[in-house]
């Protein structure tokens, strides 16, 4: 049996997620009640609606999550929360139900980083990773290769000037007219096209550079569409475009994370965040990985994908270190990963 | 009985602690933002004073709106939570009720306002009768020259108007409504927790609590959405 039980809590965009999670690695429930469906008619994540639905949905996610691990309120012994970066109303109910039960119960709070959390989701996976190493977190809102050094010990490697990858794909899965949310979605298109069908700019920024950009991109897929507009009736062309797309994104991404992995001189990578949940990513990660002789690590799906175990799991480690949330702990909608020294 | 009462739905944070009919407590302060940041530590330096803890309390009272979408959320996720955790019940109090009551005794109708978003007003019309301050219309929002010019043509006695939002549109009120319109001394102006907790006790002790997971706030407006213009994230 684990010695320390942390309730994990997630509430920084569009799904409401609380988990309990043993001695940083044993997921003994992992509840999440996703959005999506409420969303989905908007055609994107409306903050005040997410807002309300956190509010709504808190208490039941955290009553399964505790109810389904097997245990009570008493079995505890710290929360963990995600304290930003997000949409500020949501991220203000999980905090507060965090500090209040944190507080009722006399156990402490440990402040989590979204980033943070989706880069602990790989521990969560693999109990025998270790850093140092190199992990790239792609969501709809972040695109960075961050060096982790030690436990909690950060160096930002590099971002993306512009668009986030997974905001690059929402927006092209939104002109090819799917549904929302785009990024599997295109997924599933482009499994039946060619990726190498359209030759799609790939945004280098200079030898080595480890900075993102892909709105470049994007522009060149608006452009390529609307210059061949009379093929938009043929079947096989929306596959094509979406399959030429990602490889474009794809290549870029698994690319420049194995040169940040070189530079830093690590032999363990690790993907994370919800585009970690493409398959050609995965794919090409693995077959790259393989031939530098890097260890590449993913999580699973359900961990790549906001949740809330994986912020158990980083504040099992904060705690480790020492950190304390204190009572008048704020949400912050923007919250940098490494405070400037 | 004790129940803590919480208010967030102004700038005005407020805690209390009512044991029966009696206020025991009443911490309030006032900031704009920073409700996160205050809540917490004003529940805690108001259980200490009281010698008691979270698990010494019997029910959780939140003012559950209308008012500032943002606050009362911090409010009532602290609530639930706190009552989750101990597993004992919630009263949702709106807060057009709070403040009424906190005019308890006036003479006439009373009214209280809170600012709204677009030019509109939350309100609602209550009279003060031999069982306390009683509710006459529904709660509403609508823009206060609209309010003022319903209440003229039907009003006959004087009406009391209190809530931050009367202050604010108070010439218009004194203009549409003359010497009939009476502004709430400024002590009795604010959302207090105090009437929150003793509110909440009368729904606990009419049997009308809630399990915490089904407290929800009295929005009253739905939330401002316009298609396809979420934020994008996947």
């Amino acid at each position: 049996m684990p010695s320390a039980w942390i309730l994990g809590i997630e509430t920084s965009c569009d799904e409401t997620s609380a988990a309990v999670v043993g001695d940083g690695g044993y997921i003994a429930s992992n509840i999440i009640a996703s959005q999506i469906a409420v969303h989905r008619q908007f055609g994107g994540v409306v903050p005040e609606v997410a807002s309300r639905q956190h509010l709504e949905k808190i208490t039941y996610v955290v009553e399964k999550a505790i109810k389904d691990a097997g245990l009570g309120f008493q079995d505890l012994d710290g929360v963990a929360v995600t304290v930003g970066p997000g949409l500020i109303g949501a991220l203000l109910v999980g905090v507060a139900a965090a500090k209040a039960y944190s507080y009722a119960l006399n156990i402490p709070l440990a402040p989590v980083h979204h980033l943070e959390a989706h880069l602990y989701a790989n521990f969560l996976a693999n109990r025998e990773l270790t850093p140092p190493l190199v992990c790239l977190v792609v969501s709809g809102g972040h695109t960075s290769l961050i060096f982790l050094k030690d436990h909690l010990e950060y160096e930002i490697l590099g971002a993306t000037r512009d668009d986030a990858a997974g905001e690059a794909f929402d927006k092209i899965a939104r002109v090819l007219g799917l549904p929302y949310p785009g990024g599997p979605a295109l997924e599933e298109l482009a499994q039946g096209g060619d990726p190498l069908a359209i030759r799609f700019p790939r945004a280098w920024l200079g030898n080595n550079s480890l900075e993102f950009s892909f709105s470049g991109l994007k522009t060149a897929v608006l452009n390529y569409l609307r210059d061949h507009d009379e093929e938009k009736s043929k079947e096989l062309f929306h596959s094509d475009v979406a399959a030429s797309f990602q490889a474009a994104v794809v290549e870029v991404l698994v690319k420049k994370t194995v040169t940040a992995a070189k530079l830093r001189g690590v032999s363990d990578v690790c993907l994370a965040g919800g585009v970690a949940a493409n398959s050609a990513l995965r794919e090409l990660f693995e077959r790259e990985a393989a031939r530098e002789n890097l260890r590449f690590h993913f999580p699973e799906k359900k961990l790549c994908t906001d949740n809330a175990a994986m912020v158990a799991c980083a504040g099992y480690y904060h705690f480790l270190k020492g950190d304390r949330a204190p009572l008048n702990q704020e949400a912050c909608a923007s919250y940098p990963l490494v405070t400037a020294k | 009985m004790q129940v803590l009462g919480i208010e967030t739905s102004t700038a005005v944070i407020s805690v209390a602690v009512a044991a029966g009919a009696q206020v025991l407590g009443e911490f309030s302060l006032t900031a704009r933002q920073g409700h996160m940041e205050h809540l917490l530590p004003l529940i805690d330096r108001l259980l200490a004073g009281l010698g008691i803890t979270v698990a010494d309390l019997d029910g959780f009272a939140a003012s559950v709106g209308p008012g500032s979408f943002t606050s009362l959320r911090v409010g009532l996720a602290t609530c639930k939570s706190l009552a989750h955790t101990v597993g004992k019940p919630v009263a949702e109090v709106p807060t057009l009720d709070v403040l009424a009551w906190g005019l308890q005794g006036t003479e006439g109708l009373i009214c209280p306002v809170l600012t709204a978003r677009r030019e509109e007003v939350y309100t609602a019309l209550y009279v003060n009768s031999h069982q306390g301050v009683k509710r006459l219309s529904s709660y509403l929002a609508l823009n206060p020259a609209e309010m003022a010019l319903r209440l003229r043509g039907e009003l006959r006695a004087g009406i009391t108007f209190t809530g931050e939002g009367a202050c604010k549109n108070w010439e218009l009120f004194r203009q549409y409504l003359e010497e009939r319109a009476i502004l709430a001394g400024p002590a009795r102006m604010w959302p207090r927790a105090g009437y929150t907790a003793l509110l909440g006790t009368e729904i606990f002790s009419e049997g009308e609590g809630k399990a915490p997971g089904a407290m929800q706030a009295l929005y009253i407006k739905p939330p401002p959405v316009r298609m396809g213009v979420g934020d994008e994230r996947s």
